[in-house]
């Protein structure tokens, strides 16, 4: 099921750059939200900082109503946050069946089981089901290093779903795909979206899968948030057409 | 492949009908001093197995393991002493040696990397310290004045019966560990020594295991520890001692810690060598010294990857490019794995088993 | 010995260490190795005569730079190797160095105890107020002060100095800006065993020397570097003298805490703030 998410008047600094500044989002349950900018606007750090990877200095981050602020990450996966990084990150030298049952493991709670392997057979059927899902199947005892790219993105949306997330953290889940990956990657985050009923917030440079996807779209620049809203409406806005041409970098 | 009968089953098979055979037959075999020796063999495949839990396993560069140990022969020598029977002293030692470790990294909670490192470093050496200046330890020379009269009701008095029971205790324990490698926390360590922070975002506690695991440890340790008092008949500071701590390192590093058997392996090679060393020479720690320099530049997998080695070897001289390309899954996992920077891992990937 | 000098000594070790570790971001467990070295070559080259103490200072620079020369070897046929391990394995790698060095120490001079006698002129203490003084912690005073002094001096106005701390800061960068970092590498290294060996030959009056003593000084030497702050010549200073007093008072009223004054300064940084008292926050590298 999907949750809310939302961040309130969070603020982060690293050393003297100010990488977020007042930063206030509101993401409803089951929503596709998008969220854009130039480089260094402030997207990773605030996925960063609504995933707990650190602490904010100042503000809220609520999950589903509930307040997170203070709960650490691997606190905030139990509670239903799923991330999946720019860089697919699997584990290497596990095979592919392992990374997912690695996640299923963890969903159930087994993970601290030393004395028997009991958990891990049992895992198996629902391991198969996340890999027929993502079309992995034939892969099952493949190294993780030895996929392409693109399969490595689709374990490792195995994975994070393996974990029964109430909202996906996507950081530019398109990243340097070709138009035809690009196309697929978009019509299966719409699948995910619709069939297990998440809430998705993504990073996206391509214009294209943003506005494809997202019901909402936030565009951040220099940590502060500019502007919210429907993407028609957004897209309109001068001052965002400003941001894009005028300073900051484009994709 | 036959089914069930590949070769490399065949060959584990044939591997371990001949250990069954030769622990059976040592005592008829060879004369109570050499039983010794062997005695300290299968002590140090239990320490090195155990140690490799953190090392080859959950990634976790662990240089005080000594100090467990000894945490365990000593509680085995003070309850001995005092006339307990030998299995709920042993059993003794694991709970104190797990509790010890375990308090360790809770202490430890916040550090990583090379500081970590340095801290169990310290750890051991703070046992050390306190084993050496205490009186009730017995100071320098260590306690002594106990012994194994019988097991379970077994009389083993005599040296063979005890290297059965020995051999026996070290079984189980490497069952233990290998129960563990197989368990869902087995997978679980891989993970977190492949990718900790993508582990955090998996929703485990990563620190949490690292407590687990270094309880897991110690209880190994401290078993060996005192089996090692009940072998030795004395346990002294030394035992704790860093340098000690060294050993059961080379040992995994030797045998190859990406396998199970690996410090095994590496076990009974290196107390045979350092035995052989010993009688020749007494500065043999230049030749440990140099056996290890090699052996983290040449073999850093462990002699047990010397058939992958060969293999690549092979098809590298045949030319064969695409077999070249093809290798073998692990070696490129290897190589991959290698050519991403972790810090916490040691060399040493590759079996997924 | 007062624990000042022994602050001293131990100071003269870490600092050697401590700019390794900042610069080259390695462990150097053979480090330990070089401080034996340095006390067995000022050993022989004194052939155990008390010297007069300008002879003395002189010999202990040439067993110094004796270390140093081996050290520059040893880091050409056999450190380079490791440079592009995996940490922990380098750790191990320096490690079996330690080893190496200790062994070809007892295989030249085995195992029995030598002792090297302090120069001459010095001889007995001096008294101030109700303390006695040995004559040679003062001796070792001076010279603490000069290390440090030098190094300072060294570190921040000369180039050479000047490309250590910026490689020590920011490895990558100086190499944009045309550093040579392999050669700021070999610099950082000659400097940190000439040091080792130095601190060996200085220490070899005040000790029974045997080839274990390699192992004894490298803890020191970690934990020094560990509450100093990783690349932090003052924070080697501050956290010898600082354990150095801590082991002396505790030798002598609480003896059989005396150890602790090593582990418990060390672990109480770990915990509360691990990169040392004066150390780079980027010093250690998180992991999770």
């Amino acid at each position: 099921m999907s949750a809310s998410l939302s961040i309130r008047g969070g603020v982060k600094q690293f050393g003297g750059n100010t990488a977020l500044s007042d930063v206030s989002l509101e993401v409803a349950a089951g929503e596709i939200h998008a969220v854009i900018g130039p480089n260094g606007a402030g997207k990773s750090t605030l996925f960063s900082a609504l995933a707990g990877e650190f602490k904010l200095d100042r503000g809220s981050v609520h999950l589903g109503g509930k307040d997170i602020t203070r709960h650490s990450a691997h606190r905030r996966v139990r509670l239903g946050i799923g991330r999946a990084f720019q860089v697919a990150s699997v584990f290497p030298a596990m095979t592919v069946a392992q990374n997912v049952a690695a996640g299923v493991l963890s969903e159930r709670r087994r993970t601290h089981i030393f004395w028997s392997s009991r958990a891990l057979r049992r895992a198996r059927p629902e391991v198969e089901r996340l890999l027929e899902e993502m079309r992995l199947a034939p892969f099952a005892d493949r190294l993780a290093s030895d996929l392409s790219q693109g399969d490595r993105k689709r374990l490792e949306i195995a994975v994070v779903l393996a974990l029964k997330p109430a909202v996906l953290l996507l950081d530019e889940p398109t990243a340097g795909m070709s138009p035809e990956e690009t196309e697929a990657t978009t019509r299966l985050v719409r699948e995910l979206w619709r069939e297990n009923g998440l809430t998705v917030l993504l990073t996206e440079h391509d214009m294209a899968v943003v506005f494809g996807l997202a019901q909402k779209l936030t565009v951040l620049h220099r940590g502060q948030v500019l502007a919210t809203g429907e993407p028609e409406e957004v897209r309109g806005r001068s001052d965002v057409a400003e941001v894009y041409l005028g300073g900051g970098e484009e994709s | 492949m036959t089914g069930f009968l590949t070769l490399r089953r065949v060959a584990g098979l044939l591997v371990a009908v001949l250990v069954v055979l030769f622990v059976l037959a040592l005592p008829f075999m060879v004369a109570s001093g050499d039983i010794f020796f062997w005695d300290t063999v299968a002590v140090a495949v239990l320490f090195a197995t155990s140690t490799n839990l953190l090392f080859g396993q959950a990634g976790i560069p662990s240089f005080g393991q000594a100090g467990f140990y000894a945490a365990g022969a000593y509680t085995a020598a003070l309850a001995a002493q005092r006339g307990w029977p030998v299995l709920a002293v042993l059993v003794l030692a694991i709970v104190i040696a797990a509790a010890l470790s375990a308090i360790a990294a809770l202490v430890a909670w916040r550090i990583t990397g090379l500081a970590f490192s340095m801290f169990t470093l310290a750890v051991a050496q703070s046992l050390y310290s306190f084993a050496l200046k205490n009186g009730t330890l017995g100071g320098y020379n260590g306690l002594t004045g106990f012994s194994a009269t019988s097991v379970a009701g077994v009389d083993v008095t005599d040296p063979g019966f005890l290297w059965y029971v020995v051999v026996i205790i070290v079984a189980l324990g490497c069952f233990g560990f290998w129960v563990i490698s197989r368990s869902s926390f087995g997978l679980t360590m891989r993970a977190i020594r492949e990718d900790p922070v993508r582990s955090l975002f998996l929703g485990v506690n990563v620190r949490g295991y690292r407590v687990l695991a270094f309880a897991l440890a110690g209880a190994g340790a401290g078993l060996a520890g005192a089996l090692s008092a009940y072998v030795n008949l004395v346990v002294t500071p030394d035992t704790a001692y860093w340098t000690a701590s060294a050993e059961p390192i080379i040992m995994l590093l030797l045998g190859g810690m990406s396998f199970f058997f690996g410090p095994a392996v590496g076990a009974v090679l290196l107390t045979a060598l350092m035995h052989k060393l010993m009688n020749m020479t007494h500065a043999y720690v230049l030749y440990v010294g140099i056996l290890l320099y090699l052996i983290l530049l040449f073999l850093p997998r462990g002699v047990l990857s010397l058939s992958e080695v060969a293999r690549a070897f092979r098809r590298r001289l045949s030319g064969d490019a695409q077999a070249v390309a093809a290798g073998t899954a692990g070696e490129r996992a290897a190589d991959a794995a290698d050519a991403t920077e972790q810090e916490t891992s040691i060399v040493g990937r590759g079996r997924t088993q | 010995m007062t624990g000042l000098a022994m602050g001293v000594l131990i100071f003269v070790v870490s600092s050697g260490l401590t700019l390794v570790l900042g610069v080259l971001r390695v462990a150097n467990f053979a480090h330990g190795g070089f401080f034996l070295v340095g006390a067995y070559a000022s050993y022989q080259i004194q052939q155990h005569h008390a010297q007069s103490l300008p002879v003395f200072i002189a010999l202990v620079i040439v067993a110094g730079l004796i270390t140093a020369v081996i050290g520059i070897a040893t880091e050409r046929l056999l450190f380079r190797q490791l440079y592009d391990l995996p940490e922990a394995t380098m750790l191990l790698g320096t490690y079996a160095l330690l080893l190496i060095l200790q062994g070809a120490v007892q295989q030249i001079w085995g195992f029995n105890q030598k002792s090297q006698p302090e120069p001459k002129v010095l001889g007995s203490s001096v008294h101030l107020g109700s303390v006695e003084i040995p004559r040679y912690d003062i001796l070792l005073f001076v010279v603490g002060v000069v290390v440090f002094l030098a190094l300072w001096y060294t570190t921040k106005r000369t180039a050479v100095g000047r490309q250590i701390s910026a490689v020590a800061e920011d490895r990558y960068m100086s190499s944009l800006l045309g550093i040579r970092v392999t050669g700021v590498y070999a610099a950082t290294f000659t400097i940190g065993v000439f040091l080792a060996g130095l601190g060996g030959a200085l220490a070899g009056p005040t000790l029974s020397m045997t080839p274990d003593i390699a192992l004894t000084y490298i803890l020191d030497a970690f934990a020094v570097v560990i509450v100093g702050g990783f690349g932090s010549i003052t924070g080697s200073l501050v956290a010898s003298l600082v354990i150095g007093l801590l082991g002396s008072y505790l030798a002598v009223y609480v003896p059989s805490l005396a150890d602790f004054a090593l582990y418990m300064p060390m672990i109480v940084i770990l915990v509360l703030r691990p990169r040392g008292l004066f150390g780079a926050a980027s010093g250690v590298r998180a992991a999770v």
